[in-house]
């Protein structure tokens, strides 16, 4: 039901949007001769804190991310690339003509650390989880009426699963993403986009060495632009809370905002 | 997705609890609070920033501090060898390998702090030819690489020792040299637990006659958490021969030392940094100094300070423990004291002459922080003769980041300090410039 009344509203969101548009089936066109260079900015501002130390100004993280395509047989490789205070990191993939993911590969100094972290095996997996995340890759072989989803049942939640394993959380999480296709608009800049727009949660709990229920909460609001043009991405965020209690005491809440807006020009 | 995933995964790692009052534990007789335990760690790390351009940290009147050399990587540890040359072990804490809810928050932390990277296992040797308190071009020199994790240096006759995490190596050496030759010669292996090392360095120091070598073993974990098996032969400092031989465990029940020197005075003795244990409240329990008796036992993981018995810990009924030995000076709780060095030199007021420089890290496990500084204590004949003080400060900025973290600290050939300073990157030299000539 939950689902369904979304999907309800999204429609009536995308009709208020552009009502002409809208209501068209699209197909987007991975460009492959075309990139985006981003620029993300994340903020953290702690709401509460059971310690009663609450920092005095929010903390904010900047860097770059940036994505292209290019063709590798009947399919494409891709290079994903974020520069960020705690050193860059590169995702390789190669994704089949339907989408799939074939191969996957982080590298960069950034990611050194994490791979001294896990076994070679957990970090392969990691690399093919985080290629299935990439935005281009959810286009590509993919068509979209306004309230479909742009994740495809099931991998939301799947990633998120997988994810919050490689991450190392220390008791199982479960997600529900709902984020479906609202429209196409015309962004700040002029370009036309398409839109998605819609809600992230995730929750978990678990009793942690034995003498603590640790539980997190967090519930985000996300909108992806993509450029009709390229079905590159040119902009994204996602608003949120995080709530983390021990025993069913509220210990932290913060709230985040993160995003990144691209600009597109020639490989 | 990942960036949804990632934010509340940090988030859940900045969990804290209440702040107890906060009262510090410094000297011979430092107030130990009842222990306040919690299933959850406090945390409160300073984020990594780094320094900004002309920025630095500040001494007392009268000293000036400069940049000695820049652009290190994760600069740890600091020797300086007979003919000048200073040695720069870069070096770095590994992220734990499972470890549970408490590996998993130690490496968000470090990672937080600037702390968590690929190790460089180099050391790099820094030549201030012309002794303008600066390395310049052409003045630094890889001295030894692929190593594991180094931190100890000691040059003892013909032979260069390093202190990796899981042997003491060491090499042929002449004077002069820019580069050490071959893999090395194993001389002593040391406890390595695979995947998670824990307290990972090892520090070593020879006596003056350079008859016995000195190692410093950290434990694995906080407190034997995963029982005593794989604990064995660490939280100890090894005594060996220069070629390894008669190696065996000087002291013991010492969780995690670190800077090792050499009093001096009447009451000359081996002197050790301890970091002590975590997760007992803000102010439990002090890292320390102390002199090191042959044969002494400090107590833990069963005891802290002295007899102060740690209840989470079971002490075996087929276990019969010496009595614990009462460290000498206590240097605040959760300070991480790694670095010791003993200013045996007057290149700086009299009041140094012969005392204890200490480089505090900075605490994870404390809801305020507090070390990010270079501690001194005053000492006459090779005993503590009176309070710890601020020597060198402002590592942290206004908002409460680090912009650098000291560790190592040793002296130059000109008397200067020197400090390394694993967050910026950076050795920062600290001079007392000549007075001015008398009119």
């Amino acid at each position: 039901m939950r689902i369904l009344i979304s999907a309800a509203g999204a429609m009536a969101l995308a009709a208020l949007l552009v009502p002409q548009a809208a209501a068209q089936t699209i197909t987007p066109a991975l460009s492959t001769t075309m990139q985006r260079v981003c620029a993300a900015q994340t903020t953290t501002t702690n709401v509460f804190d059971a310690s009663g130390t609450l920092p005095t100004a929010p903390s904010v993280v900047g860097g770059t991310r940036s994505f292209y395509a290019t063709r590798n047989g009947e399919g494409y490789s891709f290079v994903q690339g974020a520069s960020q205070p705690t050193g860059d990191i590169e995702l390789r993939a190669n994704v089949g003509p339907t989408g799939e993911v074939s191969w996957a590969e982080i590298s960069g100094p950034g990611a050194a650390p994490i791979a001294a972290a896990m076994a070679p095996a957990e970090f392969s997996a990691m690399a093919q989880t985080l290629a299935r995340d990439i935005p281009e890759r959810l286009m590509v072989s993919r068509t979209f009426r306004p309230g479909e989803q742009l994740y495809p049942a099931g991998l939301g939640e799947q990633i998120i699963g997988d994810l919050t394993r490689s991450f190392g959380l220390p008791f199982p999480v479960t997600g529900n993403v709902d984020v479906p296709y609202i429209g196409e608009t015309t962004s700040a800049d002029g370009s036309r986009v398409w839109v998605w727009e819609g809600r992230m949660a995730m929750s978990g709990s678990g009793l942690v060495q034995g003498r603590v229920t640790l539980g997190l909460n967090a519930t985000f609001l996300m909108r992806v632009e993509h450029d009709v043009a390229t079905a590159l991405v040119r902009m994204t965020t996602m608003d949120g809370t995080v709530i983390v209690t021990a025993n069913g005491q509220r210990t932290l809440e913060t709230r985040t905002i993160d995003g990144f807006t691209c600009q597109i020009s020639p490989q | 997705m990942k960036r949804f995933i990632a934010i509340a995964a940090l988030a859940l790692a900045a969990c804290a609890q209440p702040a107890p009052p906060a009262e510090h534990g410094y000297g011979a007789d430092p107030q130990l609070p009842e222990p306040q335990t919690s299933p959850l760690p406090t945390i409160n790390v300073a984020r990594a920033v780094g320094w900004p351009d002309g920025a630095g940290p500040v001494a007392p009147e009268g000293f000036v501090v400069t940049r000695f050399a820049e652009g290190l990587a994760h600069p740890r540890w600091i020797y300086t060898l007979p003919n000048g040359d200073v040695l720069i072990a870069e070096s770095s804490t590994l992220p734990s390998r499972g470890g549970g809810l408490q590996g998993w928050i130690a490496n968000m932390m470090q990672r937080r702090g600037g702390a968590l990277a690929a190790s460089a296992n180099r050391i790099t040797l820094l030549r201030d030819s012309n002794r303008d308190g600066q390395i310049g071009e052409g003045e630094r020199f890889v001295f030894a690489e692929n190593l594991n994790q180094p931190i100890g240096m000691a040059l003892v006759g013909e032979y260069f020792y390093v202190g990796n995490t899981d042997a003491v190596v060491r090499f042929p050496y002449t004077e002069g040299a820019t580069r050490l030759q071959g893999a090395g010669e194993v001389v002593l292996q040391l406890p390595h637990h695979e995947g998670d090392n824990g307290h990972w360095t090892r520090n070593i120091i020879a006596n003056e006659a350079g008859a016995k070598i000195y190692v410093a073993v950290g434990s694995v974990t906080n407190i034997a958490d995963q029982g005593m098996e794989i604990e064995e032969g660490r939280a100890a400092i090894w005594e060996m021969n220069p070629d390894g031989s008669e190696a065996r465990i000087f002291a013991s029940g010492l969780r995690n030392p670190v800077g090792m020197g050499w009093s001096g005075g009447d009451a000359n003795a081996l002197w050790v940094a301890v970091n002590e244990r975590d997760m007992l409240g803000d102010n439990l329990v002090p890292d320390y100094i102390t002199s090191v008796q042959d044969g002494g036992f400090y107590g833990w993981p069963y005891y802290y300070w002295g007899n102060h018995r740690d209840e989470r810990v079971e002490i075996p009924p087929n276990v019969r423990l010496r009595e614990p030995l009462t460290p000498d000076f206590a240097l605040g709780a959760h300070t991480a004291s790694l670095g010791l060095y003993f200013y045996h030199f007057d290149g700086f007021p009299e009041h140094y002459w012969n005392g204890a420089f200490i480089g505090q890290h900075g605490s994870w496990n404390r809801s305020e922080a507090v070390g990010y500084k270079v501690a001194f204590v005053p000492f006459s004949n090779g005993r503590p003769s009176g309070d710890a003080e601020d020597f060198l400060t402002g590592f942290l900025n206004a908002e409460g980041e680090a912009q650098g973290r000291p560790v190592g600290v040793a002296m130059d050939q000109t008397g200067a300090l020197l400090v390394a300073d694993d967050v910026g990157d950076i050795i920062w030299r600290v001079a007392y410039p000549e007075p001015p000539a008398p009119n």
